[in-house]
């Protein structure tokens, strides 16, 4: 999906419908890879109307990457643009959305294997989160409360505003009752910040499932055909590897752990 | 059977279980009856907080309570409607409660509200963290100093001036990316306004030489000030103050700033006067405390053999040094062209320093206990000029070719009233110059995109003479003069080819040099007669091969490093007529580990042997006379010093979450090395320093631990010094003693950052001092001090600071303590380029401040006067 077809999904009418409320939310987010030299961060667009949010990244530029300077090629393969950060890196910048439909209890959005596309429909409330109490904290002017929760293989900080919004929330995060305003991984890999908040913007922003004519695929199979992806990228290793030679494969570098682990030879 | 027992207990558990929670379901529909797909079910116990949730599906829910309640709040939230509540009084346990909502629809129109993030407090990039100035100001700040103590992971060495940020001393301060201070970059943190700066930027791996980007090893660190847009061509700032002291005396502040910034010029200057206790310049002629250029460059100077008086920095200088300082200085870059760029740096200082110090130690030697007291009226006139100039010549895009040179002209004139153990009455002058001179030429030539060379040469050349008389006034002897002479000199000259690349994520450099020393002292003390001469000269040849590798294994780095060394020493005592020649080929090596834990913490070892000589300052064999009481002399030794150094530190400076800790662990051994012999009777003290293959040993260890406490709003700050020194000494003809000393420091430090008109921030200061002899008593003294100020912002134009510090020097003396109170009040019209402020200082009126110290054979009372109670006003006026 190309940058221009997201914008004609999120077209901006001026219709002032007799609920107009809406609301947009502009986060800052950030990666702190373990290799440094992968670590991004970037803006994030989150439209909620209605029963429907779109979260997209407004700025897939190379300029995501800390380490801009290290960039040296880079190819465009079909709708992603492989870089090079080093020898041994390579990062494929692609265009981020992330669908979800309230009332079906749906979240869809696009992932890679390897170069790959591919799409991936789950279930909105992902996350068993754990309410603090008393752990009222004030983000951008909005009251926010505290949840804790685990999600594949990470613990999350949340801030969410009951106030703001019913629900709703950035990337997966979702199923607490406010929307999520800020939320952080507690070791500071992936976090989360809101940089500016529309309320009841008079440029209406209608929500598209953009991935309609798309086929998705459970979380469940993707990790499956993303391991059997690396096993075949494994045997080629093998294959040109001499008599006696070792290898092996492990995904390190993710939000989340795909559950694969070390595959080796 | 025994699957049915737990089958059983687990029903008999889901039965209690369900028996004690209630269960609440419904639906949720509109007006028109017609079920709301999606809406939240809130469970609260008041009406803010959230206890429970669960969601409805397709207009039906259903929610068993976990905790337990008195009053039950069910609440509806659909978007698009308004909210409604329903409410369970007493409900009871195991029950199901229906609960259906029919809710409203919401038709307000709502205006747009766009909320923006405030800028944040700092961002990080790369190898640079980006400081916001704004969000760190309280309104109490005034130069750009008082912001950088407060920024997350640097601290300020309140005496030298030196800043460290992660643990590390700083190269220096930049200005908008130019190195227009040097060292000496307190002159810009003391000086520059907060107004003017936008952004204090962190800098790591930062490397001067373009030229050396990526190739030499990253282990710098710098700060750049990003001036405010339009802080441009020529801005500045003139402050003037008025006031008067509680003896009537006229109290006076005058500082005038000067930025000039254009694309091929940057210049900075100072004048300034002011009699308040204000030091603006880099040189502490107070407590002698070596700046950080004074520090790199040490080997460069001869050390004065009669020190200058060195008063208490206990207090903070604005209470003590009763000052009337002058200075003037002025820095300015230009670029010539592309390719030529020229820096100069002038000063000039002008200060008369007055203070009364009386000193009582209470001696308790080998069974023998005495007094001895001494009251000072001293007045120190320091004067400095002096000169930088550096250039900087691009010869081409491979290659530049730097010098640099300064030229010190200091003198310094001490004179003061002495009346010794209540009877003995003495005046003394005592007049130290200090001429220093140094250049130094750099080549560098980048040989490929990872290679380069270095060759540079440099000389300096130090003259420090000195003149120290002394009259005693006592009744039963005719006005008796004691003159000292000394003059010391110090030539050295060396040059260093240095060979620097980088491999991969590696880095290495290799070097070879020659470094020739000559000392030369003469001194001469008599009165009518003759009576101690010293003349002698000094030599040091040094030939050295170092180098150094940094490996770097993700996220482990290791720095093995070496110095081949030899080294020829000689001392040719004319005056004795003795020649002593030693040659010594050492080797130096070292390793430092550093772990990178993750992004904000990392864990680091250092070892390393060290064997240098230490007979620089213990060459005269003769008596030199350095006050009333005082002479030292030397048994001089060319024996290397073997230093075995180890370290453990960790560091951690989470941003995010404005944590910081630092963790270290210290411990050196050092063996050969200069103790004292000392004669003390109730008139003199004698001083011989001689060499013994023994050993002194150190430990020490810190802790710091600093953390904003977002849930009171209000950072807080700890941090623990504990040191242990183990050390020998003679006194008065004993056997060698062996000693420890102890110490212990404890601060704490809490500050809030309400929202609200009124602030607070309290200093909390804990210290323990030992020192004990293996025969003898322990000398041990407490101290604890106390600072607390409130901040008042009634309207946003207005800051008023009251505070109070209280000390208290000795535990086992609670009658004697220190009360300063303090208290100033700004004023500054909105838009306006004025500032107005009316500051009173030691409102109590205290004169004067004791402190006490303990070694292992005296405890020594120190008590010094005090700046009296005054009241100033100032005006600053921005342009």
């Amino acid at each position: 999906m190309n940058k221009l077809k997201v914008i004609l999904m999120l077209s901006f009418f001026s219709i002032v419908t007799l609920n107009a409320q809406n609301l947009g939310i502009t986060y800052k987010v950030t990666v702190n890879a373990n290799d440094a030299i992968l670590s991004t961060s970037t803006n994030y667009d989150l439209i909620l109307n209605g029963n429907k949010s779109a979260y997209y990244n407004n700025n897939d530029s190379l300029k995501q990457f800390k380490y801009q300077s290290f960039i040296g090629e880079r190819k465009k393969i079909g709708e992603l643009t492989r870089v090079k950060l080093s020898d041994n890196h390579y990062a494929y910048v692609k265009q981020d959305f992330y669908y979800k439909d309230y009332e079906k209890d749906t979240l869809i959005y696009n992932e890679l294997i390897v170069s790959k596309k591919t799409f991936v429909g789950e279930k909105i409330n992902l996350i068993d989160w754990e309410i603090k109490p008393k752990t009222d904290t004030i983000i951008l002017n909005q009251r926010c409360l505290k949840a804790i929760g685990e999600f594949r293989g990470r613990t999350y900080e949340a801030y969410f505003s009951p106030s703001l919004s019913q629900r709703g929330g950035p990337w997966k995060f979702d199923g607490l009752p406010g929307v999520i305003l800020s939320v952080k991984s507690q070791d500071d890999y992936f976090i989360i910040e809101p940089i500016k908040i529309v309320k009841n913007s008079k440029s209406q922003n209608i929500v598209f499932n953009v991935y309609n004519d798309k086929k998705s695929i459970s979380w469940n199979v993707f990790k499956k055909r993303f391991k059997e992806k690396l096993i075949r990228q494994l045997k080629k290793l093998k294959s040109l590897s001499e008599d006696g030679e070792k290898g092996s494969i492990e995904v390190t570098d993710r939000i989340e752990d795909l559950g694969i682990g070390k595959l080796s030879f | 059977m025994k699957k049915r027992l737990i089958a059983l207990v687990c029903f008999i558990l889901t039965f209690f279980s369900s028996l004690s929670a209630q269960t609440i379901k419904g639906t949720i529909s509109d007006n028109d009856k017609k079920l709301i797909a999606v809406s939240n079910i809130l469970i609260k116990r008041d009406s803010s907080s959230i206890s429970e949730y669960t969601f409805s599906n397709n207009g039906y829910y259903k929610i068993t309570l976990n905790k337990s309640y008195k009053r039950i709040i069910v609440e509806a939230d659909a978007y698009g409607y308004a909210r409604n509540q329903y409410v369970i009084e007493n409900p009871i346990k195991g029950k199901i409660y229906v609960v259906n909502f029919e809710l409203k629809t919401d038709i307000n129109h709502l205006d747009e509200v766009i909320i923006k993030a405030k800028k944040k407090s700092f961002s990080i990039k790369k190898d640079t963290v980006k400081y916001n100035v704004k969000s760190y100001l309280s309104g109490s700040e005034r130069k750009i100093q008082d912001v950088i103590k407060k920024l997350p992971g640097v601290n300020v060495n309140e005496s030298t001036g030196e800043i460290k940020y992660k643990g590390k001393s700083i190269e220096t301060v930049l200005l908008e990316g130019d190195n227009l201070f040097g060292y000496n970059y307190s002159l810009g943190t003391k000086n520059i306004n907060v107004d003017m700066v936008e952004q204090i930027q962190a800098i790591d791996n930062y490397s001067e030489n373009p030229l050396l980007k990526n190739i030499e090893s990253g282990d710098k660190v710098v700060l750049n000030l990003k001036l405010k847009k339009g802080k441009v061509d020529f801005s500045g700032n003139l402050d003037g103050g008025l006031g008067i002291f509680n003896d009537s005396n006229i109290a006076s502040n005058t500082n005038l700033n000067i930025l000039g910034i254009t694309k091929n010029y940057k210049s900075f200057g100072v004048l300034a006067y002011n009699n308040i206790g204000i030091n603006r310049s880099p040189f502490d002629y107070f407590s002698f405390n070596s700046n950080i250029e004074e520090l790199k460059e040490k080997e460069n100077y001869i050390e004065k053999i009669i020190p200058e008086s060195r008063f208490s920095n206990f207090l903070s200088d604005d209470r003590v040094n009763i000052n009337n300082q002058s200075f003037g200085n002025y820095n300015a870059i230009f670029n010539i062209g592309k390719k030529i760029k020229i820096k100069t740096n002038l000063y000039y200082l002008n200060d008369l320093i007055k203070s009364n110090q009386f000193i009582e130690n209470q001696y308790s030697i080998g069974g023998s206990d005495f007094i001895t007291t001494d009251n000072y009226f001293l007045s120190k006139r320091p004067k400095q000029y002096r000169g930088d100039f550096n250039i900087k010549l691009n010869t081409s895009k491979s290659s530049l070719l730097e010098y640099d040179f300064r030229i010190r002209e200091e003198d310094i004139h001490t004179k003061s009233s002495i009346e010794s153990n209540n009877s003995n009455n003495f005046t003394s002058s005592l007049r130290s110059d200090d001429n220093y001179i140094k250049n130094r030429l750099l080549y560098t030539k980048k040989i490929s995109n990872k290679k380069a060379l270095q060759l540079s040469v440099f000389q300096s050349t130090n003259k420090t003479p000195q003149v120290y008389e002394i009259t005693s006034l006592s009744l039963n002897s005719s006005s008796n003069v004691n003159r000292q002479k000394v003059y010391t000199e110090k030539n050295r000259i060396g040059s260093q080819i240095t060979f620097l690349g980088s491999s991969f994520s590696n880095k290495y450099s290799f070097s070879l040099g020659v470094i020739s020393n000559k000392n030369r002292i003469k001194s001469e003390l008599f009165n009518s007669t003759n009576i101690s001469e010293n003349y002698l000269d000094y030599s040091e040849e040094l030939i050295y091969q170092r180098g150094s590798y940094h490996f770097n294994f993700n996220k482990l780095r290791i720095t093995p490093s070496y110095s081949i060394n030899y080294l020829n020493q000689e001392i040719v005592n004319y005056e004795k007529g003795t020649n002593i020649n030693r040659d010594n080929f050492t080797l130096a090596p070292s390793l430092n580990l550093r772990y990178r834990l993750n992004n904000i913490s990392f864990i680091q070892g250092k070892i390393s042997y060290v064997q240098n000589s230490k007979a620089e300052k213990y060459l005269f064999e003769n008596e030199i006379l350095i006050n009333n009481r005082t002479t030292i002399s030397n048994m001089p030794n060319l024996d290397l010093q073997k230093v075995l150094n180890y370290g453990l530190f960790y560091f951690k400076n989470d941003l995010y979450n404005q944590m910081e800790i630092n963790l270290g662990i210290n411990y050196q051994q050092i063996e050969n090395s200069f103790f004292t012999n000392t004669f003390i009777n109730e008139d003199i003290l004698n001083i011989n320093y001689f060499l013994l293959p023994e050993t002194n040993n150190n430990l020490g260890m810190n802790f710091l631990i600093s953390k904003y406490l977002s849930f009171i709003d209000t950072n807080t700050k700890l941090s623990i010094d504990y040191s242990v020194s183990n050390y020998k000494n003679i006194i008065n003809n004993s056997d060698l003693r062996n000693n420890k000393n102890k110490s212990t420091n404890i601060k704490m430090l809490f500050k809030t950052a309400f929202d609200g008109f009124i602030n607070f921030k309290n200093e909390f200061n804990f210290s323990n001092f030992s020192s004990k002899n293996e025969n003898s008593d322990e000398f041990i003294n407490e101290a604890f001090t106390n600072s607390f100020s409130v901040i008042l912002n009634p309207i946003k134009e207005v800051f008023l600071k009251l505070s109070s510090n209280y000390f208290l020097p000795n535990f086992n003396k609670r009658n004697e303590r220190y009360n300063f109170l303090d208290a100033s009040i700004r004023y500054r019209p909105k838009n306006k380029r004025f500032e107005f402020e009316l500051i009173a200082k030691n409102l109590s009126n205290e004169n004067n401040f004791e402190q006490i110290q303990v070694v292992d054979f005296s405890t020594n009372r120190y008590r010094t006067n005090i700046l009296p109670m005054y009241i100033f006003f100032n005006m600053t006026y921005t342009f």
